[in-house]
């Protein structure tokens, strides 16, 4: 019986840190900008595509291109500020109506060069270090491509931690919370814009070339994972790091306990209830700042 | 130093600004005074780049009007604004090492904290304390020491007595004559006449949005038409 307790604990835990840092690179970008980045679940899959395509041509393992992929999502983060938010932010007419369509439309233009490219259908990584291992102990489970994602997940979150405290993190904090005074004193807003862009890009690549090691990848993966993380993150609370983890980690729990005890297609009922007695009871989150 | 000639800008859909023409020279303290909403707040938000305007502004030949704000403040003009907007979740530290942020590489440029500590020893103090929590005062001083930690050529300040206890006022206009004297420009836009005019060199009188008398401070502190019909005393 404390076998299988655990076991299903475990398991939400380990998708839980998952859902933590797709959060967080969300969360970084909203509370940077206040803009919602709708193809943020596209960018995870573009990251898992680039994990699957670097092990079957290159032959790496995906542990091994972690590094690759999140520079590659870097780029592609600050090349989506400079080629199309900018632009958004600086029209002067219906301007929210524009920031919502610009992710959206991207978000439907990756998916589909992603579904022209790659096919429908689902692909997965079956060979590498950790590919198919399991360790037991005491009786539980423990997929290992799945424990050295959280372990990266935590890593991750470790990194993000440390970036906000140096002088980068905090000109970015001041940007968060005034972006016509951090001009004043010389501070290219632009700049800070396009880097945490390319953050939240490195970041939910990370998460998706982990999620690559034992997930399917298809060119609609992104969809379900981008619906939680907007819930992580408005559980968590806008802005918040430590929130996203939080907040990542219970709906990972919460849909655990909800698969075993009731029913797995009804994981989902249990988040979005969570989610909306969250909502009524503190409208700002778990942490949120604002 | 700075040169306006003929500037106009709208703000929200007003005209603030009609035809201003204006120049500071190096070394002075400059005064704009005038009634509420005479433009004075938006004459330093256009210096500085934050509005859209129409005519010259020339900071030592360079127009400044070609530059994004951030390139401006790096020219070596900065505006404490009005409100001091402030990063109220930062340390009072981290505030004031921004101030520096945009010199990265420069060994010596947090060196500028020993005079922003000499100018406001309460700063030092409460360094780890949150923006957010300094009283009204406190906050004026780091809004200035942040803009001092920039290296200024020209400060410009927009209503630093606004919402503080008459004792610091003079505490700040004392830091504001201690700043110039150490080689900083200054221009000041106040709604105090009085305390404005006493440290000013020179002053402009702006209403709606025009230039109406200009000349040494004492000349129009002297005025009594000035004060009766721009100033409402």
């Amino acid at each position: 019986m404390t076998a299988i307790i655990l076991q299903v604990v475990i398991g939400g835990l380990l998708m839980g840190l998952i859902y933590a840092l797709v959060a967080a690179g969300l969360s970084l970008i909203f509370g940077l900008m206040d803009i919602v980045n709708f193809a943020h679940g596209e960018l995870m899959m573009l990251a898992m595509f680039a994990a699957f395509v670097l092990w079957q041509y290159a032959g790496l393992d995906p542990l091994m291109m972690l590094p690759v992929v999140a520079l590659l999502l870097f780029g592609l983060g600050v090349l989506i500020y400079r080629g199309l938010i900018a632009r958004a932010l600086s029209v002067s007419f219906n301007r929210g109506m524009v920031q919502i369509f610009v992710t959206f439309g991207l978000a439907i233009f990756i998916r589909g060069a992603a579904q022209f490219v790659f096919g429908g259908e689902f692909k997965s990584i079956n060979t590498g270090w950790l590919a198919g291992r399991t360790a037991q102990i005491g009786g539980v489970y423990l997929p290992l491509p799945q424990v050295a994602a959280s372990l990266v997940c935590l890593v991750a979150f470790a990194g993000l931690l440390a970036i906000s405290r140096t002088e980068f993190g905090r000109a970015l904090e001041a940007t968060r919370e005034d972006r016509d005074a951090v001009a004043l004193i010389g501070i290219d807003r632009d700049r800070i814009f396009a880097l945490g862009w390319g953050l939240g890009a490195a970041t939910v690549g990370v998460a998706g070339v982990m999620l690559a090691g034992f997930y399917y990848v298809a060119p609609n993966v992104g969809a379900n994972f981008a619906l939680i993380a907007y819930v992580t993150v408005a559980l968590g609370g806008f802005g918040s790091l430590l929130g996203a983890l939080v907040a990542g980690v219970l709906i990972g729990e919460v849909e655990a306990v909800t698969a075993a005890l009731l029913e797995p297609s009804l994981k989902q009922v249990s988040v979005f209830g969570i989610y909306m007695v969250v909502l009524m009871f503190r409208p700002r989150g778990l942490f949120g700042k604002l | 130093m700075l040169r306006l000639e003929n500037l106009s800008a709208s703000y929200r859909g007003l005209k603030a600004l009609q035809g201003v023409s204006m120049q500071v020279a190096a070394g002075e303290i400059v005064a704009v005074v005038g009634a509420n909403g005479a433009g004075k707040s938006t004459l330093l938000k256009a210096i500085s780049g934050q509005v859209a305007t129409e005519g010259e502004i020339a900071f030592e030949g360079a127009d400044l009007r070609r530059m994004r704000p951030h390139m401006i403040a790096r020219m070596g003009v900065n505006l404490v604004p009005e409100g001091r907007r402030l990063f109220p979740r930062l340390s009072v530290e981290d505030n004031l090492r921004l101030g520096a942020y945009a010199k990265r590489g420069d060994p010596d440029r947090f060196k500028p904290l020993d005079l922003v500590f000499s100018l406001f020893p309460r700063l030092q103090e409460r360094l780890g304390q949150r923006a957010e929590t300094l009283s009204g005062g406190e906050q004026q001083m780091l809004a200035i020491g942040r803009a001092l930690m920039t290296q200024p050529r020209l400060l410009m300040l927009d209503e630093p007595s606004q919402g503080i206890m008459p004792r610091l006022v003079d505490d700040i206009l004392a830091a504001i004559l201690r700043i110039r004297d150490l080689g900083v420009t200054v221009l000041l836009v106040e709604q105090r006449l009085a305390e404005a005019l006493e440290i000013a060199d020179r002053a402009y009188v702006l209403q709606t949005g025009r230039v109406v008398m200009s000349g040494s401070a004492a000349q129009i502190a002297g005025n009594a038409d000035v004060r009766r019909a721009y100033l409402g005393m």
